[in-house]
């Protein structure tokens, strides 16, 4: 009987184990070294004409009730309109280990909003609804917009 | 994607008895076509739910499928050492990427713990159904280097064995040799298929009736919090998970089943009435069937079962149920479920065997199903010590009797709870042997569409979200 | 081989039926529905808007390489199916109806009671979210403490028409968290609202039978017992209640999906010598009525009653009065309102949940010499927006 050689397609998919693991992990954590300020310029030229305003840290820190001690830096657009609930915020932290607290925090004033919003205006539920959350090693990204998905992106290929 | 959503049940799956009837059984008769219908709809159905994961399932299987060929071959040669080689190493990746994704969050956090040290969990999200695969591809490699079974020599075959949708995310654990033999040849005829039919309309109804709404009875136990429980608002919280749990697992081995028959597949059993069980044995004999049959033939037997010195017997049983507890998923939780079964089957195997027999039916039944439940709050809490707490409330552990809350999801779930707990007993062959013979099957051909459409009501209202927004 | 008897299995035929025929009919309807329900729900057209929900339902997913590999795709599909579901609302209405039939006496946060009554589950006392609000409370009565602070707290209907509740439904005490909530404020005169309801002849018709909000009946007790507190004659001006619509199906109907019964709502006549212009600050309107009729179209008949609710609205009478009354409020406040008109010179309403700016800006810009907070218990327990409103 003829030996086949299967060691090769054996050890290729090995290879393919490993650099899906490896895809997944940076997928999946990632981060920067980048300044907060270098990362917005960018997703801020996506977004529309009067879409958002630059808010000060201290609103901010005010609106999700975050701990400044843990931030490096935050930088916060929001539209000034009680009917409109677009808002962008990218904070970068000191320590990745504090990302899921922070998303959190963003969570509970999404939700809050989402409960104001509710039974009031249905359009802008529907934005919070598909508001985007995303933490990437030491940032976290939150956008609540129109076009949130655009500012995804562009906040993406920024880190 | 899941049986009990409208993608399933309105496009998937009308597309998929097209497309397997016409091509498959009418013009070409081919079970190759068969088969690549089936993988190509059960590739779509992983990829659905998870379109990322779907990359490791497929890197899975060809590195089975290539290294399975090899064990075989050297088998073949007659080259021990190559075989138990690449048995070992077939192993290693299996447990490996089982470990690597289902685990690794679990050990890292418990190192972080009790050493300091600073690793950071992956956080990776589970992928769906890898517990499931991972086992049935292990069955296949070992009982090929036992040498039970040749190895599957078309990879369509294999592909399809690893990833055919009716069992892949949930069960039944169907083992390679069980099934080797419908894959290369099957026919599907009208009885089957039809049974099949009524068999998957029958687990829809268990989910969507039963643990559904049982399920939401439960939570809205638990939303209330343990804290300021009564001894009756648990009560009412862990009869209505316990019945969840039983309703929402075999539906869907009955809609995994009844799915399989459509296509002339036989799958194995997963349940049969472990409520009606007499002792702890007894359940277990009755509960997810398939995966204490795994755990028998591939890590108690192996190990020496019960040929062995009985220290020795006791240290299997604890290996076995511990990683029983463990298979079902990575925390302290599973654990200490898997090693309190561990604990209560060696007691009654070795101390209480005598008295169990000495009790009165009925107070055997009552104190199975209490032990049962126990097990399931260990099983459901999101913590230890909330189960714990749990347990605590059940039995009277400073709290009060009744409160009104327990009351009323008491009297208004009732006419659920009887049911629920009716259904869960042989009530089915009893009644078919009441109705004699043909009657039965006539009124079962009315109940089973009906029972259809509920499903159907069920799932869609449970999207009803209405808009208030002149609430305040 | 001798197995274990743990793992001894009988693998018994749990399905053994003998007539195949049957079966076969069974397994052939069951296909022919799911083939229908799948043509009927392709072939027919999608629908935007659904009346009984009361929102636009999900259209065609998008379809693109990021929503397909963060799975949105998958998760739009669903809900685009199960909204465009056919006979979506017959189903819908059947499972309430199974539900009720069977027992079930909550539905979606609303409690059914007898007599086609439904109830609002009741908010729970949150400790933390209370304190906020009061030190916001409290710190204006203490900023402003030469103008008169008033609070009326509203109970909601599981506290006053308890003989339609079901039977055993957990509610909460709320005269008890009114209690609780009055004895943290400090400046303000606290109006018992709960025992002149309690004490009402007719305690069921104090609440809409299929809303959240009180009744003409209970407003009418209500702005009594405000009247006896701010020193205002509640006698002085006679007002007649007027029937204007009588099909009202309110949130409890919309949230449960129980639309068995419906009710009426009153609004009352002005005295035909006070002249009043109403002016919505933020959308820059002006009208002469705080009636808004074509909400007695619409599903949200409550809002006949200013129209809804608006982040600031000023109303400035003709009244001999130079008192300036601040409402801080939410709903329950916009059928109370429109008795209180005689007596101020002007009433500025504001609702914290919908106007973002300090509140001090407007006690200070309109010369407020008296400030009203009126809300429901249940809005009040939840409420977020009140603090911080002070700067």
């Amino acid at each position: 009987m003829k030996y086949k050689n299967y060691l090769i397609p054996e050890i290729l998919c090995v290879v393919c184990l490993i650099g899906f693991i490896v895809w997944i992990c940076i997928l999946s954590s990632g981060g920067t070294q980048k300044s907060v300020d270098e990362v917005t310029v960018p997703v801020v030229a996506v977004m529309m004409q009067n879409q958002m305003t630059k808010k000060t840290n201290a609103d901010a820190i005010k609106a999700f009730d975050f701990d400044v001690s843990k931030i490096e830096g935050l930088a916060y657009y929001s539209n000034d309109s009680v009917m409109d609930v677009s808002e962008m915020l990218i904070v970068k932290l000191n320590d990745a280990d504090d990302a899921s607290e922070f998303k959190t925090a963003i969570q509970n004033r999404v939700t809050d909003l989402e409960n104001t919003y509710k039974n009031y205006a249905p359009d802008q539920y529907a934005l919070l609804q598909d508001c985007i959350i995303k933490t990437s090693g030491n940032t976290v990204f939150y956008c609540t917009a129109q076009n949130a998905d655009e500012l995804y992106d562009a906040y993406k290929k920024a880190l | 994607m899941v049986f009990s959503s409208a993608t399933f049940l309105i496009v998937f799956l009308p597309i998929t008895i097209a497309l397997y009837y016409l091509f498959g059984v009418a013009i070409t008769k081919s079970t190759v076509v068969k088969n690549f219908i089936l993988l190509i709809a059960s590739l779509v159905f992983y990829a659905w739910g998870e379109p990322v994961y779907i990359i490791l399932m497929m890197i899975s299987i060809c590195f089975n499928f290539f290294i399975g060929k090899d064990i075989d071959q050297s088998k073949r040669m007659n080259n021990r050492a190559k075989a138990k080689m690449l048995f070992i190493a077939a192993i290693i990746f299996n447990i490996g990427v089982l470990g690597f994704f289902k685990y690794s969050n679990f050990l890292i956090d418990n190192i972080t713990n009790i050493t300091g040290l600073g690793i950071r969990p992956l956080n990776l999200p589970l992928p769906v159904g890898i517990s499931f695969y991972t086992f049935q591809i292990l069955s296949y490699i070992i009982d090929l280097y036992n040498g039970n079974i040749r190895a599957q020599r078309r990879f369509l075959s294999f592909a399809l064995y690893v990833s055919l949708f009716p069992q892949l995310i949930a069960g039944p654990i169907v083992k390679y040799k069980d099934i080797a033999d419908q894959l290369v040849y099957r026919k599907e005829d009208l009885s089957s298929f039809s049974k099949g039919v009524n068999r998957f309309v029958f687990g829809l109804s268990k989910k969507l009736i039963l643990a559904n709404t049982l399920g939401s009875v439960y939570a809205s136990v638990q939303e209330a919090g343990a804290d300021n429980m009564s001894m009756l608002t648990a009560w009412v919280g862990i009869i209505c998970y316990t019945l969840q749990i039983y309703f929402d697992f075999s539906g869907y081995s009955d809609m995994a089943i009844g799915l399989g028959g459509m296509f002339g597949f036989n799958f194995c059993e997963n349940f049969n009435y472990p409520y009606i069980a007499m002792s702890i044995t007894d359940f277990w004999r009755r509960w997810h069937m398939s995966l204490s049959s795994w755990f028998r033939d591939y890590v108690y037997i192996p190990l020496g079962g019960n040929r062995c010195k009985v220290p020795r017997v006791i240290l299997n049983l604890l290996i076995v149920w511990l990683l029983t507890g463990f298979w079902h998923g990575a925390s302290w939780n599973f654990l200490l479920w898997g090693l309190y079964y561990g604990i209560l089957l060696i007691l009654e195997k070795y101390l209480l065997a005598g008295l169990i027999n000495k009790m009165p039916k009925p107070l055997r039944w009552i104190i199975t199903i209490i032990c049962v439940m126990v097990g399931w709050v260990l099983f459901s809490a999101p913590s230890l010590s909330e189960a714990f707490s749990y347990i605590g409330a059940m039995f009277g552990y400073a709290v009060s009797f009744a409160d009104s809350f327990g009351a009323f999801i008491l009297f208004t779930n009732l006419v659920l709870i009887i049911i629920g707990s009716i259904c869960a007993t042989p009530v089915y062959a009893f009644l078919s042997g009441i109705f004699k013979g043909e009657k039965f099957s006539k009124i079962m051909a009315v109940v089973t569409p009906v029972l259809f459409i509920l499903c159907i009501v069920f799932m869609i209202s449970e999207t009803y979200n209405p808009f208030l927004y002149f609430r305040f | 081989m001798k197995k274990t008897n743990i793992y001894e299995n009988e693998n018994k035929n749990v399905m053994k039926p003998n007539h195949n025929l049957y079966e076969f009919i069974s397994a052939a309807a069951v296909i022919f529905l799911l083939f229908m329900a799948s043509l009927l729900t392709f072939a027919g057209k999608d629908r935007e808007y659904s009346e009984n929900e009361n929102r636009t339902l999900a259209s065609k997913p998008v379809f693109s390489f990021t929503s397909i590999t963060d799975g949105k795709f998958m998760d739009d599909t669903d809900a685009y199916l199960s909204d465009q579901f056919v006979f979506r609302d017959a189903l819908v209405k059947t499972r309430t109806n199974i539900d009720v039939f069977l027992g079930k006496r909550e539905i979606n946060g609303v409690y059914i009671g007898k007599k086609h009554y439904l109830f609002e589950e009741p908010s729970v006392y949150n400790e933390t979210r209370v304190r906020k609000t009061i030190n916001t409370m409290n710190g204006i009565s203490a900023k402003y403490g030469e103008i008169r602070s008033y609070v009326a707290l509203a109970p909601n209907s599981t506290e006053i028409i308890t003989d339609y509740l079901p039977a055993n439904a957990p509610v909460q005490n709320q005269t008890e968290q009114i209690g609780k909530v009055y004895s943290l404020l400090n400046g303000y005169t606290c109006i018992d609202i709960c025992t002149p309801l309690k004490n009402a002849e007719n305690p069921e018709d104090l609440y809409y039978k299929t809303d959240h909000h009180w009744t003409a009946d209970a407003v009418d007790i209500a702005y009594r017992r405000i009247c006896e507190s701010m020193q205002l004659d509640a006698n002085a001006y006679q007002y007649n209640k007027l029937a204007v619509t009588n099909d009202f199906q309110g949130t409890l109907a919309s949230s449960s999906g129980i639309f068995s019964a419906s009710d009426t709502i009153y609004v009352p006549t002005c005295p035909s010598d006070i002249m009043y212009r109403v002016s919505y600050v933020n959308e820059g309107k002006t009208c002469t009525t705080v009636f808004d009729q074509s909400k007695l179209q619409e599903k949200s008949k409550y809002d006949v009653f200013f129209g809804g609710n608006f982040a600031q609205v000023i109303i400035e009478t003709n009244s001999s009065s130079d008192r300036v009354l601040m409402v801080i409020k939410d709903s329950y406040a916009n059928s109370l309102i429109p008795l209180l008109i005689p007596h101020f010179k002007t009433i500025v309403v504001v609702d914290p949940r919908y106007y973002s700016d300090n509140l001090n800006q407007i006690i200070e810009r309109e010369e407020v010499t008296d400030i009203l907070w009126v809300y429901n218990a249940n809005t009040f327990l939840n409420d977020t927006s009140i603090s911080g409103k002070l700067s």
